[in-house]
């Protein structure tokens, strides 16, 4: 039980199954099915692309998390074929776009990037108890060490929207803020760079905010920043 | 094989961009009007034209066809009261007027407005997909044909609460 905690990948999870268990009284069976759709497609995915092209034998965690967070953020009034191929598209952004090795965006984000593109909407369900996302947000920040990356997001993200009077902390998405944007493999590691990669997103959000509002910030701005990681790599090579 | 799945990848992503450009929902049905077009002939429910137009009690209608012109003339009371114009507004974190109740063969016309932020107002059932930012107003017009209690849903997000931020649409037989 204590080596299962110990594993931050496993608290991620715990953390997912108590905002979709939080969801599902208020948005029925439909949804509940949908995300566990969602989960058993991503895990089957990855485990069969790992098997059969990288020959690997894997039990993907984090497949579990990327089905989570695609079928907990798409709507999930939409017909099935729409979950089966967001869920495919996240695990194959995962293995093929790849820069030194390492999967350039974050697979969920990804999915979700593109389902935005396509004007499927985004209703985001799984955000479902802020409180419970800021205390375990915030542990996983700290033992990830990407309380930079939250900096330099709530800095430029409150900063921007207070200057033209916005309210920040109306929109700002604290799932998005404290799950997806510390991703651990896609935001990079340094305090420098973090920061950096907090404020882009925080900037490319307000962007779309003020430039075209009918697409989801979040989504757009984390897959704006994650493009930019290739050359965010040089800049805290340069620095270090 | 991984250069043939990256070029797939690159194709979707191509042809969500060419979504994205567009500005339309991909599954938005004809009875959805945004602007630019006169709405749903009163008579025989197809799309309006403007060169069918007939003013009555100082409002103008658009009808498909002269004939439906004539037939309106005849008892416009009876295509008047089948035609429901409902200001709806979105704000953090709902929808008003919530439920929106009409009967089955109604026109629905819709004039959207935001009071906060940008939001979406999405109807699954009947294929629309509209945003709306604050100071705008977008009109939507559809044929009320499908009996039943729709979810209408923000499409876009809007803050921490956009996910409770739903209203109903009761059509009733």
């Amino acid at each position: 039980m204590i080596k299962t905690l110990k594993d931050k990948k496993n608290l991620v999870i715990i953390l997912l199954v108590l905002l979709f268990l939080i969801k599902v009284p208020q948005e029925g069976i439909k949804f509940f099915l949908w995300v566990l759709e969602g989960i058993f497609l991503c895990f089957i995915f990855d485990f069969l692309i790992n098997k059969f092209f990288f020959k690997r034998d894997i039990l993907p965690n984090s497949a579990i998390i990327s089905g989570f967070i695609v079928s907990g953020i798409l709507d999930y009034r939409q017909p099935w074929f729409i979950l089966v191929t967001f869920c495919f598209l996240a695990i194959l952004s995962k293995h093929i776009i790849k820069f030194k090795d390492k999967h350039i965006f974050n697979p969920a984000n990804f999915a979700l990037f593109l389902a935005a593109l396509f004007k499927i909407p985004l209703s985001w369900n799984i955000e479902s108890n802020i409180f419970l996302i800021i205390i375990f947000g915030l542990f996983f920040a700290y033992t990830y060490k990407k309380f930079f990356h939250i900096l330099g997001f709530l800095t430029f993200f409150i900063g921007l929207f207070s200057v033209f009077k916005v309210n920040p902390l109306g929109l700002i998405s604290w799932f998005f803020v404290f799950i997806m944007l510390i991703e651990p493999k896609t935001s990079g590691y340094g305090n420098l760079r973090g920061f950096i990669f907090g404020g882009i997103a925080a900037i490319a959000s307000f962007l779309i905010f003020k430039l075209i509002p009918q697409y989801d910030p979040n989504v757009l701005s984390l897959f704006s920043v994650n493009l930019l990681n290739p050359v965010l790599e040089k800049i805290n090579n340069f620095f270090s | 094989m991984r250069i043939i799945l990256f070029f797939s990848l690159a194709i979707i992503l191509g042809t969500g961009l060419l979504f994205a450009h567009e500005g339309e929902h991909p599954m938005m049905g004809e009875e959805t009007q945004v602007k630019g077009s006169v709405g749903i002939c009163p008579v025989m429910h197809e799309p309006a034209s403007r060169e069918f137009a007939y003013t009555y009690e100082g409002k103008t209608y658009y009808f498909c066809c002269p004939m439906c012109i004539e037939e309106f003339k005849k008892d416009p009371q009876k295509y008047i009261s089948k035609i429901k114009e409902i200001k709806l507004e979105a704000f953090q974190y709902g929808f008003s007027p919530d439920p929106i109740v009409v009967k089955k063969g109604d026109i629905v016309k819709l004039e959207i407005t935001s009071r906060d932020v940008t939001h979406g107002v999405y109807i699954k059932e009947y294929g629309i997909n509209v945003s709306v930012k604050k100071g705008e107003t977008k009109k939507i017009e559809f044929l009320a044909d499908k009996v039943g209690k729709f979810d209408i849903i923000c499409s876009v997000y809007c803050g921490s609460g956009h996910s409770k931020m739903k209203g109903g649409l009761i059509v009733e037989e």
